[in-house]
């Protein structure tokens, strides 16, 4: 397995990751005097402290920190799973705030893909199935819910694997059917939470081409990780340190 | 070397002591599934104790006797000319003379004999349960005196001994030595004094005795006591006899025939009938007697082996279903418990210490458990006595025998539903676990899965048994008997010695009364035990054996009053002479034969082979009585007067106007019954001051038929519900364990956009397939469990699919609802944490 050939693969499954136009002064979110505060008992923990940035559509954006720092926070909220104490999130135009429950369910089911640093697979389900997943809500008949796996499942090379348990396959092998699950429902945005946290480095730099590739098709990308290299990837970093930000840099290529 | 010991001992100590309290830690760490373990297991084993305490009551009767095992009674087999037999407790009176002498075997043998009489000390007139017996009676049955003199309490011709609880009764806390109980004997009223001459501990409620009064036997033909003339033609005599130790039964028994033949009375038979054709001599040992169904009219309810295997089984599924929960409990948490058994593995602890760790957990569980369980029994268990009439005590369990028996309940059910998690956890390899991976459940998954569908198949197949014993006892309830059982008291005992000549004018006030509407005397009313039993047959009949008919006896009115309903002819009244015909006649004196009417029911009618009702009207029958020709005068509509257990019985009604035990009485709907109980009473007292009334109510009467029924249905009712609770609690134990394995694919699904009614329905379905499983093996069992308990009724609902399909929904309902709460919690929890932590 070698990483030029997932990328071409990629390529040439242009129909599934179709290279949309990308407009890249569009906004895609953005957040504004964001806070987060947790209570518990008589303990109240700043997660995130007044936080403004925006991501344009099409951006590669990298989050970094140490351990505490409000990261994955960060992601939670951006992935709508968490709700900020006070300030705004605005998604594709509209304010976050304004919605319940299903309805940012139905948001996120067509917005977002995740991606996490534990792969997150159904033990119990195949690998086809654990794909099909990220469909199984969605308005997609059974006949082409298995035709975009399929396809998916190509162009991650793990095809042969389709009926194998998560627990069949090496790490590597895990993060590509996650890869594959985030990806089948052509989110706008993927959250990827440390993708690269439980591989090698051999298998976290393929990852981190696949995400290129994804990116470069137009994908938005907000990606927390530890690792400065894989940082490198990203067209800009934001640092955050307890609940804050304390950098941002927009890199050149 | 002792210093060596001592150390070794204490060393051991210490470390029982450290196991102890980690398992009292780790149980206080998880009160939850703790608390259901507890509690499955304590009414799994509440079940259990009451099953044992049940089975140990039922198969401890008499065992109390001294001597027991070599005490046996001498009991008849009778052979019908129908080719069936009937087996009675009693014997001819001259029986036991004979067989003391011919078998050297007999150490002794008495005689008994038991009737009601009225029995009269100072102002208090009661019916007593009265036994007459001989002088010798204790060297046989040697129940323990407590005042008076074995040898010579029963001595003399007007002794009485009496148990502790009638003297207190009778006497109070006076000396009851010597004092005078006045009995009236059943012919003419007489009156005779009895002196008591001991007072006897109570018969405890496990003995097929029922004895309070114990009174010499009379040696007249009076009435009082039995009659010994050395003819061996009436069988009256309750014979028990004491073998010598160690003698057999089996070489008397061998010579009863021939003992038979030579002694009993063939002489209104045919000609070459011999004794042992007609009967037959068997004995059974005192110990035997109550689970022995085989004689009719016992003395006490007798047990049944069905029910004592039914519940021991049941029990045993109970207990089986608790220990479920607590292995299926143990599993689903072994995965968080994982880490806590590598830690200590890797500080030095060996497999077989972990196991006698986990296993000393089960074993402190099933013992608080226990205690719970005899709290329980202990407070359940005088309402179960009230309810089956029965006297069960925990106070029983006291033996070395039943505490061995309950502690190799409780380290079978601490084995069985320890052991096997217990093993999965100390087989944990501290690398495997330490490093993540997470290793393939399916394997423990899909035994819990089989667990779970195991215990849902007993819930629901007990689930069906019941339904449709209650379903069986609701239709015999609503069934239309072919009579009316409304409204009507009956008088009994009327045909009693100096009762009779007051019968009529009773009767005659009876029926001036306003609310009453009618009455009629027969000699068996709907609902009364009856063994009687007449051959039939008719010009023409094309049969082989007469027709089986029941004969009753009744007088005019009788058809009215019950509403049986007249298909053809017309109904016996004493305006027809023939119909009468045999009143006043004394039938050992007649020569010439009588004509009479008799009235045929439906069945009978179809039996004799007419073709309809009407074509049996007019014709002479048969009955095998040389001097009485019966001719039908009518028809009747079949009508149930037994169990619906039974078939309808062909009956030939007469009318015999003497000897009428019962006077049916039958008032206004809506009459106060109680104020006309009380009317018929001060009109019974107007003409017998002495004797107390006997009164039933006919409908109680007809109930006290299904009572055993009644009992059952309620027993495997609440078994099956509590084995139902069981199951559940384990279902929800689970549900609630399983929350934290399913939260994280929950939190996959939600963050792939998945509802929370999809959750929810996901999660139900998911725990419906057991139950769904456990319904399809179920019904089959249930099928074939239910049909066989429908057989013995004649009369019985059909098997439909409603039962199934209705405890089948009622179990998968029960289960969501079970499951609900928690498929609900984890539906709705926010996915982050299950995402981020890995467990």
């Amino acid at each position: 397995m070698n990483t030029q050939q997932i990328a071409s693969n990629v390529v040439q499954g242009a129909d599934i990751f179709p290279a949309s136009k990308i407009d890249q002064s569009e906004t895609l979110f953005s957040l504004e005097d964001l806070c987060k505060v947790y209570r518990s008992d008589n303990i109240e923990t700043t997660a995130l402290n007044n936080i403004n940035f925006e991501v344009k559509r099409g951006e590669f954006v990298a989050v970094m920190g140490p351990s505490g720092c409000g990261k994955s926070t960060l992601l939670n909220i951006v992935g709508m799973l968490d709700r900020p104490s006070s300030g705004s999130y605005w998604f594709d135009g509209e304010d976050i705030a304004n919605h319940g429950e299903s309805s940012l369910s139905a948001i996120r089911k067509r917005n977002i893909g995740f991606i996490f640093q534990s792969f997150n697979l159904i033990d119990e389900l195949s690998v086809r199935e654990n794909i099909e997943v990220a469909l199984l809500y969605h308005d997609v008949s059974k006949a082409e819910r298995r035709e975009r796996a399929e396809q998916a499942m190509e162009r991650m090379e793990i095809a042969h694997r389709a009926n194998h348990e998560p627990s069949q396959l090496s790490g590597g092998q895990q993060q590509r059917v996650a890869v594959a699950r985030a990806v089948i429902a052509e989110p706008n945005l993927i959250l990827a939470d440390e993708p690269t946290g439980n591989l090698d480095s051999h298998n976290g730099q393929e990852v981190m081409e696949i995400l290129t590739e994804l990116n470069q098709q137009g994908t938005t990308i907000l990606m927390v990780t530890h690792s400065p290299a894989h940082a490198e990837y990203a067209r800009r970093d934001i640092s955050l340190f307890d609940g804050e930000v304390i950098t941002e840099n927009l890199k050149k290529f | 070397m002792s210093g060596l010991n001592t150390q070794w001992v204490s060393r051991k100590a210490g470390m029982f002591a450290t196991y102890f309290s980690a398992a009292i830690r780790q149980m206080s760490h998880n009160k939850f599934a703790s608390g259901i373990n507890i509690l499955s297991l304590a009414i799994g084993l509440t079940v259990a104790l009451i099953v044992i305490l049940f089975v140990r009551h039922e198969l401890s009767y008499d065992q109390w006797i001294p001597n027991a095992e070599n005490v046996y009674r001498f009991e008849t087999k009778i052979n019908q000319t129908n080719g069936g037999s009937i087996f009675i407790a009693q014997t001819y009176p001259p029986a036991a003379p004979v067989l003391k002498s011919r078998f050297s075997e007999i150490e002794a043998i008495t005689r008994l004999h038991f009737n009601i009489h009225s029995l009269h000390r100072a102002d208090q007139v009661h019916y007593e349960d009265m036994v007459f017996a001989e002088p010798n009676f204790f060297e046989v049955l040697d129940i323990p005196l407590i005042e008076g003199d074995k040898a010579t309490a029963l001595a003399g011709v007007s002794s009485v001994i009496i148990s502790e609880e009638r003297a207190l009764k009778y006497f109070g806390t006076d000396p009851a030595m010597g004092q005078v109980l006045t009995i009236e004997t059943v012919e003419g009223g007489e009156l005779r004094d009895f002196q008591v001459t001991g007072v006897f501990r109570d018969i405890p409620r496990n003995s097929h005795l029922d004895l309070h009064f114990i009174l010499s036997n009379q040696p007249a033909d009076d009435g009082f006591g039995f009659y010994d003339d050395g003819s061996w033609d009436n069988i009256m005599a309750h014979t028990y006899l004491k073998l010598a130790e160690g003698a057999g039964t089996e070489l008397m028994e061998a010579e009863f025939p021939a003992l038979m033949d030579e002694f009993v009375d063939t002489s209104r038979r045919p000609e070459g009938t011999k004794g042992s054709d007609m009967v037959t001599g068997m004995l059974t040992r005192v110990t035997d007697l109550h689970m022995n169904q085989r004689n009719i009219q016992p003395l006490r309810p007798v047990g049944d082996w069905t029910l004592v295997y039914a519940l021991t089984g049941i029990a045993v599924l109970i207990l089986a279903i608790a220990s479920i929960n607590f292995t299926n409990l143990a599993l689903a948490r072994s995965l968080s418990r994982a880490r806590e058994v590598s830690i200590r593995k890797v500080h030095g602890a060996g497999r077989r210490q972990l196991l006698s760790q986990y296993l000393l957990e089960t074993a402190i569980l099933t013992m608080l458990a226990l205690g719970l369980a005899l709290i329980t029994v202990s407070a359940v268990l005088p309402y179960l006595n009230a309810f089956i009439g029965k006297d069960l005590t925990l106070e029983s369990l006291l033996t070395v025998e039943m505490i061995a028996a309950v502690f190799s309940l409780l380290s079978f059910v601490a084995v069985i539903a320890g052991l096997y998690p217990a093993m999965v956890l100390s087989s944990y390899r501290p690398a495997v676990i330490f490093s993540g991976l997470r290793g393939k459940r399916g394997k423990a998954h899909r035994l819990r899965t089989a667990l779970v569908v195991f215990q849902f198949t007993i819930s629901i197949a007990l689930g069906i048994g019941a339904t449709v014993i209650q379903s069986q006892r609701h239709y015999t309830a609503e069934r239309d008997l072919g009579f009316s059982i409304q409204d009507k008291v009956v008088l009994r005992w009327m045909n009693w010695g100096h009762f009779a000549e007051k019968a009529e004018v009773i009767n005659e006030r009876i029926l001036a009364h306003p609310d009453v509407i009618g009455t009629a005397f027969s000699n068996v009313v709907p609902g009364d035990q009856y063994f009687g039993n007449s051959p039939m047959s008719v010009p023409g009949y094309a049969g082989e054996e007469p027709v089986r008919g029941r004969p009753v006896n009744i007088d005019e009115g009788f058809f009215e009053l019950y509403e049986l309903e007249l298909l053809a002819g017309r109904a016996l009244s004493r305006e027809f002479g023939q119909d009468n015909a045999l009143l006043g006649v004394e039938m050992d004196e007649q020569e010439d034969p009588v004509r009479i009417s008799v009235v045929l029911s439906e069945s009978a009618v179809q039996l004799l082979g007419f073709e309809s009702p009407e074509m049996a009207l007019g014709v002479t029958m048969d009955i095998s009585q040389p001097l009485l020709v019966p001719e039908v005068v009518g028809v009747v509509k079949d009508f149930h007067f037994t169990s619906l257990r039974e078939e309808i019985l062909p009956t030939i009604f007469f009318m015999v106007s003497s000897g009428f035990g019962n006077l049916t009485v039958r008032f206004r709907a809506g009459t106060d019954v109680p104020a006309l109980v009380s009317d018929i009473t001060a009109i019974w007292k107007d003409f017998i001051p002495r004797d107390p009334i006997t009164i039933d109510y006919l409908d109680q009467n007809i109930a006290d038929l299904y009572e055993n029924d009644r009992q059952q249905g309620m027993m495997v009712t609440a078994l099956a519900a509590l084995a139902l609770l069981v199951a559940c609690l384990g279902l929800y134990g689970l549900s609630a364990l399983a929350a934290t394995e399913t939260s994280r694919e929950v939190s996959i699904r939600k963050v792939h956009g998945a509802s929370i009614p999809a959750i929810i329905s996901m999660l139900l379905w998911r725990f419906s397939i057991p139950v769904l499983i456990a319904i399809g093996i179920a019904w089959p069992l249930g099928w074939f469990g239910s049909s066989q308990y429908l057989d013995q009724f004649s009369y019985r609902i059909d098997l439909g699919m409603v039962y199934f399909a209705g405890v089948g929904l009622a179990a998968l309902l029960i289960a969501g609802l079970t499951v609900g709460g928690h498929a609900f919690k984890v539906a709705r929890s926010s996915p982050i944490h299950a995402l981020r932590v890995r467990q």
